[in-house]
């Protein structure tokens, strides 16, 4: 792999703030294994530390951003970062109402299941409980704005694919 | 009692990179190769770039290093005042820690 294709790992900011540095330190040279894990580790570093970020994020246009819009900056997909904030603060409240009050939704509706017999059904409600939430608060941030159908395939989609994947946990 | 952030130990995993950085360039500003080539030297570990730029935007971030004007495509950084006060400290607990060490070897 090249140092270039390496290089996408990382967040855009870094890239714009060492990516240079990055290219001229790894050069043309062959990268060992140990080289390759440092560096795959260093991305996902560099997605997570708020070290990192603090020292990359104002070279870019979130640093209009505050606080939690700009770490809500630095995770959006790529395709929808050049674009203008198409949700608002009051959206970004609604949507963490979403993924806290379906958590709690279906913490709630899992204990009910279990109690009433269903086991496996309530101990996959409460582990799918966290990431349906978040899926479902989708259409008032990261996707809010595209058209229904897209919405529904990119909020729809990964639920059955995490619905299915409980169901199969809970077989095991 | 130190403030977080004062001290090399708060930077976790990159504690020791951290200081090695440090120690790089109390004799002078450097670049990453330069920084990675005397370490390299020095310590006989060879820092790869994703635990070097980790290391190296941490102690940005606290203040303790500063970069300079790039230079080409590679932008050198040198020791703050912050940074040489926080080398210090850490080379001092570094020398009271092998002192006892010593003593301790020497006892048995």
């Amino acid at each position: 792999m090249t140092a270039d294709r390496l290089l996408r790992l990382y967040p855009r900011a870094w890239r714009e703030r060492y990516g240079d540095e990055f290219l001229a330190l790894v050069g043309d040279r062959p990268l060992g294994l140990p080289q390759l894990i440092d560096i795959v580790s260093g991305a996902i570093d560099a997605h997570l530390s708020s070290d990192v970020r603090a020292t990359t994020v104002s070279e870019r246009p979130a640093a209009q951003a505050q606080g939690g819009e700009a770490v809500i900056e630095t995770w959006k997909p790529s395709c929808f970062r050049d674009r203008p904030a198409v949700f608002s603060k009051r959206d970004a409240l609604i949507g963490s109402v979403v993924v806290i009050g379906g958590s709690i939704l279906f913490s709630a509706l899992g204990i009910v299941l279990r109690r009433a017999g269903f086991d496996a059904l309530g101990e996959g409600v409460v582990s799918a409980g966290f990431p349906v939430s978040v899926l479902l608060s989708l259409p008032f941030t990261f996707v809010k704005g595209q058209p229904w159908k897209a919405q529904g395939v990119l909020v729809g989609i990964p639920i059955l694919i995490v619905v299915l994947l409980t169901y199969v946990a809970t077989k095991l | 009692m130190k403030k977080r952030g004062e001290s090399l130990a708060d930077l976790g995993r990159f504690s020791e990179p951290a200081l090695f950085i440090l120690i790089s360039l109390a004799d002078g500003p450097k670049h990453g190769y330069a920084m990675t080539q005397d370490i390299e030297a020095v310590s006989g570990q060879r820092l790869g770039p994703g635990t070097l730029y980790g290391a190296l935007a941490r102690l940005e971030a606290r203040k303790w290093i500063e970069p300079l004007p790039a230079d080409d495509r590679r932008r050198p950084y040198r020791l703050t005042a912050a940074g040489q006060r926080v080398l210090r400290a850490r080379l001092d607990s570094l020398r009271t820690m092998t002192r006892v060490g010593h003593s301790r070897l020497a006892d048995t």
